[in-house]
């Protein structure tokens, strides 16, 4: 146990150190392996993991569903999207606000990740936001959790990487999180109803739109639920796989991106090389967390986590409970891909042994991560924002999510009082 | 106290037989040896199938188990167990692969950085698809099939069919949305992989369309460092032991797939006696173009074909 | 060297390398729908589909690696930084060159698998490609990562994005 903290601590150090996250990880991994081992077996160990991560067939569908989305944002489906929230809800207190999240869950119903719905939304809805005398805080919070509703609402690139981990199907997962994910939206919006009741200074009206313009504003959108209807639908009717479906929604992406949004071939390169380098940057992440991942698994810690949870022989509730728990405090300092990476194979026997069905857990995952994007001192979604938006401060961006995050912790503990949310649509897939 | 602890790379699921006989398998050991040597198999698996050789070579993890099909160009000679038609029980293949292993195969050295500690079968590959129901060679004809790799993608070819190359993790997931239209697989991948909610018809053939050779490894500097007298110990429990071992297991696991299929109601019917001549006729090629390539390393082919029959005859198994 | 040669070359360069690793991305994308409708309209799923799909999946990966790295998108956590410039200047060496050790370490072992590899002749299963070609591969783009990481921690003023600021290119979780 004493090896994996040394291990966390050391990493921690080099992070704040600002050594980038994978090589800080991939460094103490391989100390920590040739410790436990020896030298050449653990430099034999981390060539393995970069040939094996590398030529992963079943992680190709990842810059697939990033290249969707990079495309989609071309083709200026997000700003439909954002203008059709707003004319609706945004002349009541926080309207734009709530508009941006219910804009990102349309997003994200066509894009898989969360840091590119939240840079996306940097860019259309933080300056009318600003426009309207929006305070900072609530700007940072709304952007940086609604864009983690990317990953909660289908298709998610974090329930792909769970499938794969856990063999859990892909299709069945997308699934899964369709009901949190609409539900996802409704709590967030409270959250914004609760900080305008408490401070009206925060999120002013905008302008109210007349019936003629909403409707108008929905026309556009058909290209939105064109895309989803094919890629899920292809899914859940069992037409292709997820990964087969990676693929064609980002040529379906494709031909909207240059007949909507007039792509030229200069920005389908920019598009590309951006894909493929955020791709890199992510395949950087993983095969340092799995280095990381593979000498935390020849230390006790797996073990002596799973006795701890398992020795009082609670009810299945309060497993979960715990270890959304454990999910949440590790959320704080670690990057997502790295934690799950680390910690689902741990915990995945212990959740369906308890009874709680496999695909539950990936919804549960989802939403941890969703609040580790935004939690401190490691939140990626936060820096994000803070990259894109001149002037914010790192600690009204923190403080702008709080509420959002009590939302999304009220979602986890119905979800794990009522499961079937997540699970009930699934059973009616073939 | 432990005296040896071995990292042992497990990346079949739980219910699997290879996983769930590494656990016995480790029981065993530290049974024998009274605690002195004990197994600590990793919670997730270090190494994927495909590396698994190299982790054990290199000592990344201790012991650990291989599909030798999934590496092409690697292994020729373990391709022998392969071939249609071998035989009907895991346990008589497997004894009988061991067997004429060490006789035959092992001086050929293609294991070459590794303790082999066993080699081992499934039972008989069978067929299961969702469109129609085989009854002739022909029947297969056009069928897209999920492979593995190994003889069988080459059997595939040589009979019509398409393969497929996918993982076996995605196997529910391409029969339930028909992207194949069907899989040869041994029947204990049935229960673990959800078979009966997905294909329509399962024909059994007599003596296997094909099988797997699974092997069983050791890095040799560890595996030295094991006490001289508990290597002895552990001795019976390794080889011809392991091999048993595992083939019986694997029998297991096809007893239950054939009730698990039964009571879906999924249709099953035995290859008439020309589908078997025909399977033999049309892949008499791919045994000669083995026999051939064996012949380049020094081994006679046609012997070792001939052994492997004699010997899962002579096989008793209980 | 004068600084329009470095200029040139550093256009070159990451040029070549936007160009390679944006082809292996729209490869791999139609790769993919060639696969499904070859299957669907005339029952010919692509030969050898999964392994192109890693291949070309490794080739697109590593070449946009001295990309990244060059262009210092690597994510960090953007929390302190020291204000004494000199300090500053500590950190960002140390940073780098820790990078570029890391990276060459895996670039030297990708390279001893390859070597292995080819000893034992190992292929991909369907279409036949000599594996050690894509490990050969990886190992050189690597080096070339660990070059990008030197370059950074020592010429500061030739690498975009540097002096710690905002990093983007963000993982895409
Ligand atoms: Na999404
Ligand atoms: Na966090």
């Amino acid at each position: 146990m004493i090896e994996s903290i040394l291990g966390f601590a050391a990493f921690l150090a080099l992070a704040f150190l600002r050594v980038p996250l994978s090589i800080a990880m991939g460094l103490v991994g391989f100390i920590g392996f040739a410790i436990q081992v020896n030298l050449n077996a653990s430099l034999a160990m981390v060539g393995q993991v970069v040939y094996e991560t590398g030529l992963a067939y079943t992680l190709s569908v990842i810059p697939l569903f990033i290249l969707m989305g990079n495309l989609i944002v071309q083709s200026k489906l997000a700003e439909e999207i954002y203008r059709a929230a707003y004319a609706f809800i945004g002349h009541r207190p926080g309207g734009l606000a709530m508009s941006t999240i219910v804009a990102c869950g349309g997003f994200g119903s066509i894009c898989g990740s969360a840091l590119a719905t939240t840079a996306t939304f940097c860019k259309i809805a933080a300056p009318s936001m600003t426009k309207f005398n929006y305070q900072p805080h609530l700007i940072a919070g709304t952007i940086a959790t609604g864009g983690t509703l990317g990953i909660l609402i289908p298709p998610s690139l974090i329930l792909v990487l769970y499938g794969i981990m856990t063999d859990e199907n892909i299709g069945r997962l997308f699934v899964a999180g369709i009901v949190p994910g609409i539900l996802a939206v409704l709590f967030l919006c409270g959250a914004v109803l609760f900080i305008v009741t408490r401070n009206p200074a925060a999120g002013p009206k905008g302008n109210r739109e007349n019936w003629d313009t909403r409707l108008r504003s929905l026309r556009r959108i058909w290209a939105v639920i064109v895309l989803f209807v094919v890629i899920l639908g292809g899914i859940y009717a069992g037409v292709f796989t997820a990964t087969e479906g990676a693929g064609i929604g980002a040529f379906g992406a494709l031909l909207f991106a240059i007949f909507l949004g007039n792509l030229t071939f200069r920005e389908l390169v920019d598009v590309l090389v951006q894909t493929a380098t955020a791709t890199a940057v992510l395949f950087m992440i993983l095969i340092g967390a799995l280095i990381f991942a593979n000498f935390v698994n020849l230390t006790t810690m797996p073990r002596d986590l799973v006795s701890f949870i398992q020795a009082a022989n609670m009810p299945a509730g309060v497993v979960v409970l715990m270890i959304c728990a454990i999910y949440i405090l590790l959320g704080t300092a670690m990057e997502e891909l790295s934690m799950i990476a680390l910690t689902v194979p741990l915990f995945y026997p212990i959740v369906t042994e308890v009874g709680y069905s496999g695909i539950w857990f990936g919804v549960a995952v989802v939403i941890v991560c969703q609040i580790g994007l935004t939690t401190p001192p490691i939140g990626i979604n936060i820096f994000v924002v803070k990259s894109m938006m001149d002037g914010l401060s790192i600690r009204d961006a923190f403080r702008g999510t709080w509420p959002f995050n009590a939302a999304l912790v009220l979602l986890l503990l119905l979800l794990i009082a009522v499961p079937d949310i997540a699970t009930f649509l699934v059973q009616y897939m073939r | 106290a432990a005296q040896v602890t071995l990292n042992v790379n497990s990346w079949a699921g739980p219910s699997y037989p290879l996983a769930s006989q590494a656990v016995a398998l480790c029981d065993d050991i530290e049974k024998v040896t009274e605690g002195r040597v004990v197994c600590n198999i990793l919670p997730k698996a270090v190494a994927s199938p495909t590396q698994t050789f190299d982790a054990v070579a290199s000592g990344i993890v201790d012991i650990g188990y291989i599909v030798h099909g999934y590496t092409a160009g690697r292994f020729v000679l373990t391709k022998a167990p392969e071939f249609p038609l071998f035989g009907d029980t895991a346990e008589a293949m497997s004894v009988a692969y061991q067997r004429v292993y060490d006789d035959m195969l092992a001086s050929a050295n293609e294991h070459d950085g590794v303790k082999v500690l066993a080699v081992h079968t499934h039972g008989p590959g069978q067929v299961f698809n969702i469109r129609h129901e085989v009854n002739t060679l022909a029947d297969l004809e056009g069928l897209k099939m999920r492979v593995g790799g190994g003889v069988i993608n080459d059997v595939s070819e040589a009979i019509g069919v398409v393969p497929i190359l996918k993982p076996a993790t995605e196997v529910y997931e391409l029969l339930s949305t028909g992207v194949v239209d069907g899989v040869f697989f041994a029947k204990d991948g049935v229960v673990p992989y959800n078979l009966p909610d997905v294909v329509k018809y399962a024909t059994f053939v007599p003596g296997g369309m094909y099988n797997i050779s699974f092997g069983w490894l050791a890095n040799p500097d560890k595996w030295e460092s094991i006490p001289e007298a508990d290597r002895a110990l552990i001795e019976p429990l390794i080889g011809e032991g392991l091999a048993r071992r595992m083939g019986k297991a694997f029998d297991q696991a096809d007893e239950v797939a054939v009730k698990a299929l039964s009571d879906a109601g999924i249709p099953m019917n035995e290859a008439n006696e020309e589908f078997v001549a025909e399977l033999a006729e049309t892949t008499k090629p791919l045994r000669e173009a083995w026999i051939a390539q064996a012949k380049e390393m020094g081994v006679d082919g046609a012997a070792v074909l001939q052994a492997l029959q004699d010997e899962a005859a002579a096989v008793k198994t209980d | 060297m004068t600084s329009s040669i470095t200029h040139k070359l550093e256009t070159w360069s990451t040029g070549f390398f936007r160009y390679v690793t944006a082809f292996m991305l729209f490869a791999l994308m139609l790769l993919t729908l060639t696969d499904v409708l070859g299957r669907y309209f005339f029952n010919r799923p692509v030969y050898g589909g999964l392994e192109l799909t890693e291949i070309i999946l490794a080739g697109m990966i590593f070449s946009a690696l001295p990309l990244v790295t060059y262009k210092g998108e690597h994510i960090v956590v953007d929390l302190f930084e020291p204000r004494a410039p000199a300090l500053r200047r500590a950190q960002h060496v140390v940073t780098n060159l820790m990078g570029a050790l890391v990276v060459a370490v895996l670039s030297r072992q990708l390279w001893l698998r390859a070597e292995r590899l080819e000893r034992a002749g190992e292929t991909t299963i369907q279409i036949k490609i000599p594996i050690d070609i894509v490990a050969y591969t990886i190992s050189g783009l690597l080096a070339l990562t660990a070059i990008a990481f030197l370059i950074r921690a020592f010429c500061p003023e030739t690498s975009p994005n540097d002096r710690g600021e905002i990093t983007r290119g963000e993982p895409d979780t």
